[in-house]
């Protein structure tokens, strides 16, 4: 059965009550609209505009970002999911592509602004990933802090929230985190140079 | 190199310090601080990476689902041209709601508009059908205080979007404040926003969504005028609200909480009436007296939805001088603001503007201003000397609340109050201000009322709940009614409050055990009750008020005559019953006209249980049986209903439901039914244990919980079944026990130590001694409460009461405590 945007606004209502099995049950719901979302990113297309296709994430979304006011714990909460979610298809994605063109060139990546990924640089993102398990060995808070930041987009409140520590906690390891991982992707890179 | 987990932690400390120091001072700290090479070195290291790292990460990769959000919403880029009329110029504001666009109509008029588009989340279709359905309406309105809105569609994106007015002004309280306008320049500005919505009610139109950033000021021929914005889109956009989806519908549309009225934050209420734009103007008018909110919402963000709509349901702002007063900080900014210092301006507040936004900030719908033009004109008083109607906010109301929670202590403070409200209604005839002497008046009648009514629940004066600071406060009540009862007047309002003042008169007897005159008031009540029924036909409440006098009568004629009171005229009993005949024909009449009507069932159903008590007194058995059977077929249904409500009311129909119960219990006993009676005692007790779940702070259920076991022991002793007796002792004992709350009062002792004494009789049981030495401390500290708080008739009782537990105290105990005992008389003489 076709999950409705109405399914998506009970959930998230009960979310928002502190109904934690909630989460369980919209990830099912909104986990195709984030696989779009990184199709379309990984194609470096736009997603399409038409609201009335959409989009359970979004209005899931739009929900929980609306709801500024109200219970931020369950808005964090369901955005720390999501982050994990779409770490794992970017990845799948990137591994099914680099799959297909197996024996090109591995190319040196710029770790330009905002690291942007071009469908050719999912071997970057494949190093992250590679990058972030080893870290998460290291720290595993860190890994998860960039996990929730990078992939989820959550701000350093929301991660915060997110994972019950203050942002000033979050904000250093965050920093730490990136200078670590900065350094690691530059030395493959360097390395295959 | 890799770094160990044993370092890391090191390492980011180390990391986190450094780059707190300026570039220069880094390598110095490293030296200072980091002692091992590798720890440093590492540091030093990722301090290199951090340097190059600064964009690194710093969009989110999925930043596409956030820039998503501008695809979402559907945003217009300016140039576009919306629905073949609208061409957008630019972005003018951006708040919870959506984005506000200003845009150039081209046809068929010309003109610059406000485009408003909502945020998705919500059917569009349904919006625009809804706006639709109202669009006549808003059609009609035509006042300079209230900004068109000409159109509703939606956009290519889906999304609706409302076309309005272009209002290019400030919001009224940013107005205010840049103009630094003085509290009188203020209200001249509120009245005419008063005025607007007024207008807009009249048409059958509520906002239900004012806030400042809906009331924009705009200067036409230099003078200020107030333009509302919005009229008709809430209900377009939140017509949902009375369902069940207003849960989500709120953080879609409603953004913030902070003028939402307590009955939109009740998501059970679905009446929102006109008296909702009155709460929220209420809170802008507080906003532009005090330059802060009724409720502090940087803390409610904090909380959960729910607690946020609990505390608007729930609980009382402080009022505007008072907030003023305890913000120090920014009360002189906010003074300033008004040309004046902040002590000025707290007094400029004080009684009448605080009164007057309180009235529009009552909770209490049927207290809160009825419409904008009452509060206007209330305002319009004030700002032309005249008395204001409104007074200090529901004082009754909260009272009540306050009485709920703290029963006694409250009693013995509204002695003085009602004594202070006397003097100010007679004194109140000489002053101007006759008004508000008017309105003191009658909230001193309810404040009274509602303490006679908590009072009430006991049945009388030697009730050993009943303590001497409630008898001298019934005292005074007498003086407080019969200055009302003396009103001989053809008006009909005048004489309603005469006799509702006689009744209250004959209660006040009744419960300090005065029957004779409690009767005489009561005949007095009938008296002018009947006159008003027979004027006024139609008026249930005149036959209903006929109907409880009726009935009070009886119970005062049948109080009287239970054999522990002296003289009783010889006819009591029948006179008694023919009372209860007329009380139980008016109510029959009315339940019959009425039987949805819960108020209706539950007195009749009381009088019955009255008459119930009377006949089995008089060895009646058959009779009483059916009468409380009456009574129970009535409560039943009401109970249940209650139940399922699962708020613990004032008077709750499971309360007089679970006494029947305990009679008929001890009723069938006494007939030898020993099994069937037992049954019926259980279901008391059953019914009476929620009721203290239900409503804990109200000890006397606990209290009365504690008899219905007594009871129910006394059963088990006749059976012989000594075992179960005691185990209902010890249920009494514990219920009793459990009273033992922080807010355990000297009331409370008194009545734990009654019933001890009452429970353990004389000293049959040795386990309890440790009970009895508690019951002596009890009372040695309740004589000397009593002593310091000057009611040597209180000490006295208390002092005999000691006297009497005494001998069931064990040594060393009886020693220590009959020196005090002695003491204690020695003090009383």
């Amino acid at each position: 059965m076709e999950p409705s945007q109405a399914d998506v606004t009970i959930l998230l209502s009960e979310l928002t009550r502190g109904n934690k099995e909630a989460v369980e049950r919209l990830v099912p719901l909104v986990y195709d609209e984030l696989k779009r979302l990184a199709n379309c990113y990984m194609r470096r297309e736009r997603p399409d505009h038409t609201l009335q296709a959409t989009a359970l994430v979004n209005e899931a979304y739009l929900k929980l970002v609306c709801q500024q006011s109200v219970n931020w714990q369950s808005r964090s909460h369901f955005f720390g999911i999501a982050a994990q979610l779409m770490r794992r298809i970017l990845i799948d994605h990137a591994r099914r592509h680099l799959r297909k063109k197996r024996g090109g060139a591995h190319e040196v990546v710029p770790l330009d602004e905002g690291l942007v990924f071009s469908p050719d640089q999912s071997a970057v993102l494949l190093r992250l990933d590679e990058a972030l398990e080893r870290l998460a060995k290291l720290d595993p808070r860190q890994s998860k802090i960039v996990e929730l930041r990078f992939f989820g987009g959550l701000s350093v409140e929301e991660a915060a929230e997110f994972l019950g520590i203050s942002p000033k906690t979050v904000k250093r390891d965050w920093s730490v985190a990136k200078a670590w991982l900065h350094g690691e992707l530059r030395q493959q890179n360097g390395n295959l140079t | 190199m890799a770094i160990s987990p044993e370092n890391w932690d090191r390492v980011k400390a180390l990391f986190a310090g450094a780059l707190e120091c300026d570039a220069q001072e880094r390598s110095a700290y490293l030296r200072e601080n980091a002692a091992d090479q590798a720890v440093r070195e590492e540091v030093e290291r990722l301090l290199a990476e951090h340097e190059q790292a600064s964009t690194f990460l710093s969009k989110p990769i999925c930043a596409d689902l956030h820039l998503e959000r501008n695809a979402i919403l559907g945003r217009f880029a300016p140039g576009e041209l919306l629905d073949g009329k609208f061409k957008i110029a630019q972005l003018i504001a951006e708040g919870g709601m959506g984005e506000v666009w200003l845009a150039e109509q081209t046809k068929p008029i010309h003109r610059m508009v406000a485009l408003k588009l909502i945020k998705t989340g919500m059917d569009t279709k349904t919006v625009v059908a809804r706006f639709e359905s109202e669009r006549q309406a808003l059609a009609l309105m035509d006042h300079p205080s209230i900004a068109r809105v000409y159109d509703a569609g939606s956009t290519a994106a889906g999304r609706p979007y409302f076309a309005m007015e272009y209002v290019p002004g400030l919001r009224v309280t940013d107005y205010c404040d840049k103009h630094r306008l003085t509290i009188s320049e203020r209200l001249e500005l509120f009245l005419q926003v008063c005025d607007g919505v007024q207008h807009a009610h009249q048409k059958a139109i509520i906002h239900r969504d004012l806030k400042p950033s809906n009331v924009l000021v705009v200067e036409q021929d230099k003078k200020a005028v107030p333009k509302i914005i919005d009229f008709g889109l809430a209900k377009a956009t939140w017509g949902r609200l009375t369902d069940k989806t207003m849960f989500t519908g709120f953080g879609v549309m409603m953004g913030t909480p902070e003028y939402m009225s307590p009955e939109q934050a009740d998501q059970r209420e679905h009446n929102i009436d006109t008296r909702t734009d009155v709460y929220s103007l209420g809170v802008i008018l507080y906003e532009l007296l005090t330059g802060t909110l009724p409720f502090d919402m940087k803390q409610l963000r904090k909380l959960p939805l729910d607690e946020v709509l609990r505390q608007i349901r729930e609980d009382d702002p402080p009022r505007p001088s008072t907030k003023l007063s305890n913000e120090a900080k920014t009360a002189t900014k906010n003074a300033g603001l008004r040309r004046t210092e902040p002590r000025q301006l707290v007094r400029l507040l004080e009684s009448d503007l605080d009164w007057i936004t309180m009235k529009a900030l009552e909770k209490n719908l049927a207290r809160r201003y009825d419409s904008p033009a009452y509060l206007a004109a209330d305002i319009t008083r004030y700002l032309t000397n005249q008395p204001v109607l409104a007074s200090p906010p529901s004082v009754s109301y909260r009272a009540g609340k306050f009485i709920k929670r703290h029963r006694v202590g409250v009693l013995a403070a509204a002695t003085v109050f009602l004594m202070l409200i006397a003097l100010s209604v007679s004194m109140g005839v000489e002053d101007i201000r006759i008004k508000r002497a008017e309105a003191n008046l009658h909230q001193a009648l309810d404040t009274a009322d509602q303490i006679l009514s908590s009072t009430g629940r006991l049945e009388s004066a030697s009730d050993s709940r009943m303590n001497m600071f409630q008898k001298d406060l019934l005292k005074n009540m007498i003086i407080f009614y019969t200055s009302i009862a003396k009103q001989n007047s053809t008006n009909e309002e005048i004489g309603k409050e005469a006799a509702s003042a006689h009744s209250r008169l004959g209660d006040i007897d009744r419960l300090l055990e005065n029957y004779r005159e409690a009767g005489e008031e009561y005949r007095d009540a009938i008296d002018r009750f009947e006159k008003l029924e027979q004027d006024h036909p139609k008026k249930r409440e005149y036959r209903q008020a006929l109907a409880r006098a009726h009935n009070y009568l009886g119970e005062a004629l049948r109080l009287w005559s239970d054999g522990k009171h002296t003289s009783p005229p010889q006819d009591a009993r029948s006179d008694a019953a023919r009372e209860y005949e007329s009380a139980l024909r008016l109510q029959q009449a009315l339940h019959d006209e009425q039987p949805q009507d819960a108020k209706y069932q539950q007195e009749l159903a009381r009088t019955h249980y009255n008459r119930g008590i009377l006949r089995s007194d008089a060895k009646d058995l058959n009779a009483s049986e059916s009468d409380f059977v009456k009574a129970i077929q009535l409560l039943e249904p009401l109970a249940t209903r209650e139940a399922e409500s699962q708020t613990a009311e004032e008077d709750p129909p499971s309360h007089d439901l679970a006494r029947v119960y305990n009679n008929l219990g001890i009723l069938l006993r006494s007939g030898g039914q020993l099994e069937k009676g037992q049954t019926y005692s259980e279901r008391a007790i059953r019914i009476e244990k929620e009721l203290v779940k239900k409503d804990p702070d109200y000890w006397e259920y606990g209290v009365e919980l504690a008899t219905f076991y007594n009871n129910l022991a006394f059963s088990f002793l006749e059976k012989g079944d000594n075992e179960m007796a005691k185990q209902q002792n010890h249920e009494a004992l514990d219920t009793i026990e459990d009273l033992a709350t922080p807010s355990a009062s000297m009331e409370y002792e008194r009545a734990k130590a009654h019933m001890l004494h009452l429970y353990l009789g004389p000293a049959q049981h040795p386990e309890f001694h440790a009970l009895y030495k508690h019951l002596g401390d009890g009372y040695v500290n309740l004589a000397k409460d009593y002593f310091n708080s000057g009611h040597a008739d209180g000490a006295r009782l208390a002092i005999e009461a000691l006297g009497q537990v005494l001998p069931n105290v064990s040594e060393p105990d009886r020693t220590r405590l009959a020196k005090s005992y002695q003491e204690l008389r020695k003090e009383l003489q």
